[in-house]
This record gives structure tokens, C-alpha cells and sequence, in this order.
């Protein structure tokens, strides 16, 4: 056994140690220590303890939070007990919600809504996934410039947006002469007081909101993961598939939770370019409580959308917290294990 | 693999182009506004048949629209102030407190962001309604308050999140007591996010119309709720002018805020 | 047969650093019964006693989970104590909040606040102090130049080298002229060169003003360059307070024998007590008996621990059985070059290995496997200190 050589760095004056010394000195210490549930416990801890927080700063503390509570109870639970308690009138009753449930026509407000609310979310993932693929790989102004054009619109009030749209989306708007000018067949469609013209002005406003948690999610990645994939022999395409998106699940989970609901809920944008049959539930809200008076319909309506929401939206949460990282890690490393294997032989 | 490489001189043009439309598309209707009220005749046409500003005129004598302007600008600000309060007390206190008391208090925060406006229009005007407080300015200030609280409270907690506690910490060890380490430290290095916070509130209450129409009961006439009876009616590049007003405040105050928010963090770091 | 170092009875307790610290009792940081615990599994602190004098940099050394930093909470205020008593000049602060103890704290992310300038964050205790325009001025000057940062009085904390922020976080801590300043790890997140630099500077800034410091760290050498005397912890009590060379000379337990510098450990039995402060050990393995001092007492046939640093031990080429006086035999089974000293690993007959270091110019010449018999120096010291089971 050759003797061994250490090369010496550092050595301290003071006790004649050199770095590589002190470390095995540490992990010497660390072996001989007697163990106890104290020990445990500090060992599970991490390394550093952590500062304490001030919780005594101050005690009016509880008087905010009573008036928080009180602001919140008075706002927000009370206002939807009300409205829930509305909805089963007369006196606890199920009545009101058979009674609209039975008219086909407001069934049919109902799968109207879902019906459009679904083609928007689908359409509205369809361009944000690109689009914030494309920010994240864009250089620093790039990226500024990208993330511009997205919140520009979210300082347009959802007025002047349908404002313009309606303007834009006419037989004789600039759209469809454009189509009739490069001879489009079937020009010029009926884009206004149609689906269509919903539809398009839902993905319009409801982009942002689906860029956001995607754009999120892509700048939490680890960008060397793609690199490793596409050194062991994954193409963009491949690397996209196998790593990038799994890792993004979360995040488009969470947009789709997030334009779904919110379309659910639209209520100028069918009203100023739908036509009769492309009215969802907020408008029919409307015409109950502004129009007919009938409170009891409009709050089942009510509970109907905010029950659809309610079991909806942890699924927008738990796409925030989860990563989807196990995947893409375990597909790399299952690429670097077939590499090592194919260079063995 | 080889497949993109080869077509990639193709695909990275077509990209670009896909990406510029997109943004057109995106942009389009905020632009598109200002040629339609900048329209000489009084149809709302593209492209226009003539520029002028007789349109802005218009609306900026008009003691309807003006009268419209001052009431959005009233309750979008008390909403905005409102909010910034409560919502940057319940940031400040939510998560140093006991998780039981917390936890529904930080979903009750959250929850205006995620709850259709519809229903939130329709339950306030149950819960007004009893109070006999249908169409008074206060139940519309308080609506869009809580609209805008979400807005604040995430604003805040993002931005404390990267507060590093030990400055409260070494503040106390050096004498301050907790008013002053609240009003030299904490305040001053989270004052950028209660602006970001108050400034998107301010925009949310200024456009919105669902909850000012159930809860205003027609009678507050905000900008929105001016504008939209305004095109049921008969929509002219009037009320085109009037919204390419609309938004350059609301561009304005996002530019004012972005400039705050770079000056304060200038200083902060 | 080696004759260790004459041992008096003043040897084995503290050694008096010199002065300027102050003896009086009532001066200084006093713990007293001090314990903390966080829930029933974790007791951070059990009943710590200890008393820091005034002027004397003092220093807590131990792994992390020690209790070390909640010791140094407790003190600033950060932290309630669950029992116990923190006294400050003879006065009790443990009811005061941390802004009223005058109690000034150094942390390893130097917390200085990022949206004043050096100036103001030097001022900041001033302040609070209700000290205002020229005398505020001229103070936060002289702090300033105390640590060097005069020219960067009006740079943001942003602007400043780690090194530099350090220094105003010195200076911040001691403008106010507070009875004890503690200091948290404070050079933890420097690389190397800038902590022994800052070390250095921190040691003449303490010989220069004088502040009374209790100084946090798991780093061995920066204790022993930076301290009067040393208190090593562990599992929230304090091992042994004495001088740093106390500490590594006469290890109060195996801990502390291990915890600075290594150490080897050779099992054998107690005999009676011969003079105060010694005990003979007849070693396991070698049958040995060395006069070892030690400040426990034994009663015969206990099992002790003898504990040797390594430049103590000497080796000797061996024959077939133990040589008179040898502590432990074994074979050669590394040499290390180290450039100054050279390190032997001998694997013990009885098992375990010993390390033996020497200075280069003064190694022996030994092969691999060889074997060897190892002799304590002569006037060296080694330590009999009670075996853990």
C-alpha cells in the first residue's frame, strides 16, 4: 500500500492543522457524540438555528385582527349566507332550484356557459403556453418588452376592450374586410352578436391571466435539466416533452382553473357581442335581479356558479405548490443511466 | 431532432411572425380606441373618415361625462384607500398570527380575486338591500374596497417576503422601539409594494361595472356604468373618446407607480 | 519513564486572563440558572451559569444545535428565558425589551438597513438615544473611523464589499457605547483571507475600546484567535469556560478533548489519587501506569480516559513485547507529509488508531506496517478525564 500524499494547504499556525485535517476532525467529533433525543432532534433541525420572531411586538395585534374579522364576516360571509339562505326560500327548501332546473331554457344558460367558458380555456392555453415559452427563452429586453404587451391590456377596462371589438368584428369592420380583401371563403363572417365574437373576446382578456402562473412556472426551472437532456441525446422537441412540460404541469393546471372560472363569471362580453343564445348565467343574474326582481332565481343561479368555483379552485392551488419535478428528474437520469450502459459495452 | 434543425430556417421566421401577431392581437383593442375617437363624423367606423378632437371636445364639455370622470375618480379612490388599509393590516398581521385564526382570514383576503363578480355583485346587493343602502356611494366604495384587497394583501406579502427579519431585529437591539422600527423600517422598505398594491386597486375599481351597476343601483354613475348605458343607447366616437380617455389614466397611473416603484427601490437597496 | 509537567492545584482552575477586565462580581454579564426550551423534545438552553467580565471578549463555541445562538437571544432579548436570570452590571434585564437593554447585536447578514446610507445606519442608536447634530455627528465620525468606513459614510449598505458592511455593522453595534455587544457568527459569510483579516481587526478594535463581547461561533480557530476565554457548549449546557489554551492542554471531557484539535484516547483504570490534582492510570492496553493530571477526582478502579494530542506522542521502533513507559503499540499504517509537520497513523494493537505528529525536520523514518511502540513526550501533558460509559 503506497504511502499516501496530502498536499498542505492552509496550515494554521495555531493548532498545526490543515483544512483537510480540521474537516475529518468535525466528522471525527461528530461520531463520538453521545446521542440523545435532544441530539436528535437538534441533528434533525437544519444546520442553523433560526432567529426568532418578534411575536410580542405588539399586542394590539388581536384588536386588528378583530376588526379584520369583523370587516370580513360583515363583507363576505354574511352577504353569501344571505344569498345561499335566498336560494332555498321558500324556508330551506330545494324548491327554486327545481323550479329553474326544470325550464330548458336555463338549463341550457347553463351549458351555454360551460360550453364557452371550456372552448375559451382551451384556446386561451393553446396561445399562452407558446407565448410564455417564447418570453422565457427571449433576452432581458426581450422579456420586457414581451411582458409589456401582456399587462398593457390589463389597464384597458373590459369596456373599451368590447368597445373596440365590436367595432373591429362587424360585417363591414376592419376583419372581415380584410378577409373579403385576400378573398377568405365565405366572407364576411358573422363574427358580432355571434360565439364566435364571444369567444374571441373572452381569450382576448383572459390572456394575461393565463401567461402569468405558466411564465411562473417556467422561470422556477432549472434550466440545466434541459441542457442535460439535450446532451444525452434528447432533441427540442423530446426535452420539451419529457422535461419542460412536466415540470410546468402545475402551472398550466393552474391557468386552466384560472380562465375557466373566470369565464364562468363573464358577463359584459356576451352581453355587448353575443348574440341571443351566447347569454351565460352573469347576464341571466342580471335580468333576474334588475329587470324581473325575482331574487330567489338569481341567487340560485348565484350558488349554482359559486358552488362550480368553490370546488374548482384548490385545483388552481395545488398546481402552484406542486412541482412535477420527480418526472423530468427521473427521465434524465434514466437517459444518463442508458448512456453509461451503451458506452460500457 | 435533425427534423427541426433542417426546417429551422423556416420555423424561426414563422415563429416570429406567430409571435407578432399574437401581440398585435393582444394589443389591438387598447390601440384601436384612439382612432376610433379621433373619427371626425360621428359613427363609429374604421378607418376613420378624418382626424380630429372633435369628439374629445365633446366629452370634456359635457357635463354628463365630466360629472361620470369626478364620481369614478371619488369612488375608485376611497376603494383603492380602503383596500390599501385593510389590506396591508392583514398582510402585516396574517402571518405572524396563530394558523387557526389565520388560515380563514388569508382565504377571506384571497377569495374577491378568485369569486366571479357576479356573485359578488348579487350577494352585496342582498346583504345592501336590507340596509337600505342600494345606490349610496358608501355600499359602492365598500363593494370595490374588497374587490381590491386581494390585490393589496398579495402585493404585500409578496413584498415582505423578502424583508429580512433581522433588520427588525437589529433595530430593537439598538434602541427602537416598536412605532419607530415600524415607521423607519419596516414601512419605508415595503412602501413599494402597498404603491403597486394601491395603484391596481385604483384601476380594478376604476373599470369596473357588474358590482357598480347591482350594488349603485343605477343611480352612482361611475365611468363604466355611464359608458355602458351610453352604448346601449347609441354608441358614438363619443364614448370612444371617453374610453381612450379612461385609458391613458389608467396608463398614466401605471406609469406614475412603475416610476415610484423604481425610486423606492433605489433607495431600499 | 516520563516525568509530566509539575502540576500546582492554581493550574487546574481558570486561569485570570490579564487585565483591563474587571474582576468585581457585580460587573459584567451575569447568566444565572439560564434554560430555555422550545417544546418538551427540544431543550435549547438548561440551566447555563456563566459571568462575562466587563471588558473581556468572551466567546460560546460548540456544534450547531448547542444552544449557543438561543443562549445569545436570551441575552439581547430576542428570546424569554422559561426560568433564569440575566443581569447586566449588577441590574436584572430579563424583564426589559431588547430596546431598553442596551444590549447591541452583530449578525452573520449584518442586517443593516438597506435604504439608509452608512451614515444613518451608524446614527440610528444615536438617534434613539435622543442624540442629535453636531454630537451625533461628530460620534457616528469617530465610530467611522474607528473601522475605516469614514470615506464611505454616504454609500448605501448595497454599495459595500461583505467585508465593508461588516465593519459598519461593527460600527453601528458600537457607537452607542452599549455594556455588552454580542456578535452572532458575524464573519460566516466571508471567504477566508477576509476572515482572518477581519478577525485580526476585530481583536485590535476590542484591545482599543474595550466593549465587553460575547462572540458566537462553531469555527475552533476563530474562538482561540479572538478570545480571552472560550465556552465551549453542548446540548444547551457549558462544558468547560477557560482560556483557549486551558482548553486545549487540559480538556475538562472527551467532548472538549475532541470538539478542539484531536486528540487520542487511551482507556485504562483508575488508581488512588497520589498528589492533588493527579491521578495514576494504568493504561488497557499497554499495562502502563502514567501520572496524569486531571481536575476529577477518581476513586480506584474507576475507568478513566487518558487523552493525548498528538505532537505529545513520540514513536520508537518496537520489539516483541512493550517496551518500559510505552502508552500503546501498533503498526504503522500512514505517513503524512504536511510540509511543516508530519502525521503518523498507527493502528493500536488494542484497536483504534493514534495519530502522532512531528516536525518534519525532526521525523523519524519508520515504513508501512512497521512496528512501533508510542511514548508520551517528555514534559508534555496529558489529561485523565472520566470514560462516558
Amino acid at each position: 500500500m503506497p504511502l499516501s500524499r496530502r498536499s498542505s494547504r492552509s496550515i494554521s499556525p495555531l493548532l498545526g492543522k490543515n483544512s483537510a485535517e480540521l474537516r475529518r476532525n468535525d466528522a471525527f467529533h461528530r461520531r463520538n457524540r453521545v446521542s440523545s433525543a435532544s441530539n436528535r432532534v437538534a441533528e434533525l433541525r437544519s444546520a442553523r438555528p433560526t432567529r426568532p420572531r418578534l411575536r410580542s411586538a405588539f399586542a394590539g395585534r388581536y384588536v386588528l385582527l378583530l376588526a379584520l374579522g369583523a370587516f370580513c364576516v360583515l363583507l363576505l360571509f354574511i352577504p353569501f349566507y344571505d344569498v345561499v339562505r335566498t336560494s332555498l326560500t321558500p324556508g330551506l327548501s330545494g324548491h327554486a332550484y327545481r323550479a329553474v332546473l326544470e325550464v330548458a331554457g336555463y338549463r341550457q344558460i347553463l351549458i351555454t356557459t360551460a360550453e364557452i367558458s371550456a372552448i375559451t380555456t382551451a384556446l386561451t392555453l393553446a396561445i399562452a403556453l407558446p407565448f410564455a415559452h417564447f418570453v422565457w427563452n427571449r433576452g432581458a429586453i426581450g422579456r420586457l418588452v414581451c411582458l409589456a404587451f401582456i399587462f398593457i391590456p390589463f389597464f384597458t377596462g373590459i369596456l373599451v376592450k368590447n368597445l373596440s371589438w365590436s367595432v373591429v368584428l362587424q360585417d363591414n369592420g376592419v376583419l372581415n374586410r380584410v378577409f373579403k380583401d385576400v378573398g377568405a371563403p365565405g366572407a364576411p363572417y358573422g363574427l358580432m352578436f355571434s360565439r364566435s365574437g364571444v369567444i374571441i373576446g373572452m381569450v382576448h382578456y383572459l390572456l394575461p391571466f393565463a401567461v402569468i402562473p405558466i411564465y411562473a412556472k417556467l422561470i422556477q426551472m432549472d434550466r440545466t435539466l434541459l441542457a442535460a437532456a439535450r446532451s444525452l441525446g434528447a432533441g427540442p422537441v423530446a426535452s420539451f416533452r419529457l422535461v419542460t412540460f412536466p415540470l410546468i404541469k402545475g402551472g398550466i393546471v393552474t391557468a386552466a382553473v384560472i380562465v375557466f372560472v373566470a369565464g364562468l363569471g363573464f358577463f359584459v362580453t356576451p352581453a355587448m357581442l353575443g348574440g341571443p343564445r351566447d347569454q351565460m348565467v352573469a347576464n341571466v343574474i342580471s335580468v333576474f335581479v334588475n329587470q324581473l326582481g325575482d331574487f330567489t332565481s338569481a341567487a340560485v343561479f348565484a350558488v349554482l356558479l359559486g358552488g362550480v368555483v368553490l370546488v374548482l379552485m384548490p385545483f388552481a392551488l395545488r398546481g402552484v405548490r406542486e412541482g412535477g419535478g420527480g418526472a423530468s428528474a427521473l427521465f434524465v437520469s434514466e437517459l444518463q443511466a442508458k448512456g453509461e450502459a451503451g458506452a460500457s459495452e | 431532432m435533425s427534423l427541426s434543425r433542417s426546417y429551422s430556417f423556416i420555423l424561426t421566421p414563422l415563429k416570429f411572425i406567430a409571435v407578432g401577431l399574437f401581440g398585435a392581437f393582444v394589443i389591438l383593442p387598447t390601440v384601436f380606441i384612439f382612432p376610433l375617437a379621433l373619427n371626425r363624423t360621428d359613427v363609429l367606423s374604421f378607418p376613420p373618415q378624418g382626424l380630429g378632437f372633435r369628439h374629445f371636445n365633446n366629452v370634456l364639455h359635457s357635463p354628463v361625462w365630466l360629472h361620470a370622470f369626478g364620481t369614478s375618480f371619488e369612488v375608485a379612490g376611497a376603494a383603492a384607500a380602503v383596500a390599501t388599509v385593510v389590506g396591508t393590516v392583514a398582510a402585516l398581521v396574517l402571518p405572524v398570527t396563530n394558523r387557526w385564526l389565520a388560515r380563514p382570514l388569508e382565504l377571506a383576503a384571497v377569495a374577491p380575486l378568485v369569486i366571479p363578480p357576479v356573485v359578488l355583485a348579487i350577494a352585496w346587493y342582498s346583504l345592501f338591500s336590507r340596509l337600505h343602502m342600494i345606490g349610496s356611494m358608501t355600499a359602492v366604495i365598500l363593494g370595490l374596497s374588497v374587490l381590491g384587497l386581494p390585490i393589496v394583501y398579495l402585493n404585500v406579502v409578496a413584498g415582505l417576503a423578502n424583508f429580512d427579519h433581522d433588520l427588525v431585529l437589529a433595530a430593537r437591539s439598538l434602541g427602537g422601539r416598536p412605532p419607530v422600527v415600524f415607521g423607519r423600517i419596516v414601512l419605508p422598505l415595503t412602501a413599494p409594494s402597498i404603491i403597486a398594491g394601491l395603484v391596481l386597486a385604483f384601476v380594478l375599481a376604476f373599470d369596473e361595472l357588474i358590482i357598480t351597476l347591482f350594488v349603485g343601483g343605477g343611480v352612482i354613475g361611475t365611468l363604466p356604468v355611464q359608458m355602458w348605458a351610453q352604448i346601449g343607447f347609441n354608441a358614438t366616437p363619443d364614448v370612444a373618446a371617453v374610453a381612450a380617455v379612461s385609458v391613458l389614466i389608467t396608463l398614466g397611473g401605471f406609469a406614475l407607480a412603475t416610476a415610484l416603484w423604481r425610486w423606492r427601490s433605489a433607495r431600499a437597496s | 519513564m516520563h516525568e509530566p509537567a509539575e502540576i500546582t492545584p492554581q493550574a487546574v482552575t481558570e486561569q485570570l486572563p490579564a487585565p483591563p477586565a474587571s474582576e468585581t462580581i457585580a460587573e459584567g454579564l451575569e447568566l444565572i440558572d439560564l434554560t430555555k426550551a422550545f417544546d418538551r423534545t427540544h431543550r435549547a438552553v438548561v440551566d447555563l451559569n456563566l459571568h462575562v467580565k466587563r471588558g473581556e471578549f468572551f466567546t460560546l463555541l460548540g456544534p450547531s444545535g448547542s444552544g449557543k445562538s438561543t443562549t445569545l437571544n436570551l441575552i439581547a432579548g430576542f428570546l424569554q428565558p422559561d426560568q433564569g436570570d440575566i443581569r447586566v452590571a449588577g441590574r436584572s434585564i430579563t424583564s426589559d425589551p431588547p430596546e431598553r437593554r442596551n444590549v447591541s447585536v452583530v449578525f452573520q447578514s449584518y442586517a443593516l438597513f438597506p435604504h439608509m446610507s452608512v451614515f444613518e445606519n451608524v446614527a440610528f442608536p444615536l438617534r434613539r438615544q435622543r442624540i442629535r447634530g453636531s454630537d451625533l455627528r461628530a460620534r457616528v465620525s469617530e465610530a467611522l473611523e474607528l473601522v475605516g468606513l469614514e470615506g464611505r459614510r454616504s454609500a448605501k449598505p448595497g454599495q459595500l464589499s461583505g467585508g465593508q458592511r461588516q465593519r459598519a455593522a461593527l460600527a453601528r453595534a458600537l457607537v452607542g457605547r452599549p455594556e455588552i455587544v454580542l456578535l452572532d457568527e458575524p464573519l460566516g459569510a466571508l471567504d477566508r483571507r477576509l476572515r482572518q483579516y477581519l478577525q485580526e481587526a476585530l481583536r485590535e478594535l476590542h484591545t482599543r475600546v474595550g466593549f465587553t463581547a460575547v462572540y458566537v461561533t462553531h469555527d475552533q480557530e476563530e474562538a482561540l484567535v479572538l478570545s480571552d476565554r472560550v465556552g465551549i457548549m453542548s446540548d444547551g449546557a457549558l462544558v468547560q469556560v477557560a482560556s483557549g489554551e486551558e482548553l486545549y492542554t487540559r480538556p475538562a471531557s472527551l467532548f472538549v478533548a475532541n470538539f478542539l484539535g484531536d486528540a487520542n484516547v487511551f482507556e485504562g483504570i483508575a488508581a488512588a489519587a497520589t498528589s492533588f490534582g493527579r491521578v495514576d492510570v494504568r493504561l488497557l492496553a499497554s499495562q502502563s501506569v502514567l501520572a496524569v493530571p486531571s481536575p476529577h477526582s477518581f476513586a480506584s478502579g474507576d475507568r478513566a480516559l487518558v487523552v493525548a494530542r498528538p505532537e505529545h506522542l513520540e514513536l520508537f521502533p518496537g520489539a516483541a513485547s512493550f517496551e518500559q513507559g510505552a502508552v500503546a503499540g501498533g503498526i504503522v499504517r500512514e505517513r503524512m507529509f504536511l510540509g511543516q509537520d508530519v502525521v503518523w497513523v498507527i493502528d493500536q494493537d488494542a484497536g483504534g488508531e493514534i495519530r502522532i505528529r512531528e516536525r518534519s525536520t525532526e521525523a523519524k523514518s519508520f515504513g508501512p506496517a512497521d512496528r512501533v511502540f508510542v511514548h508520551l513526550r517528555e514534559k508534555s501533558i496529558a489529561v485523565a478525564v472520566p470514560s462516558d460509559e
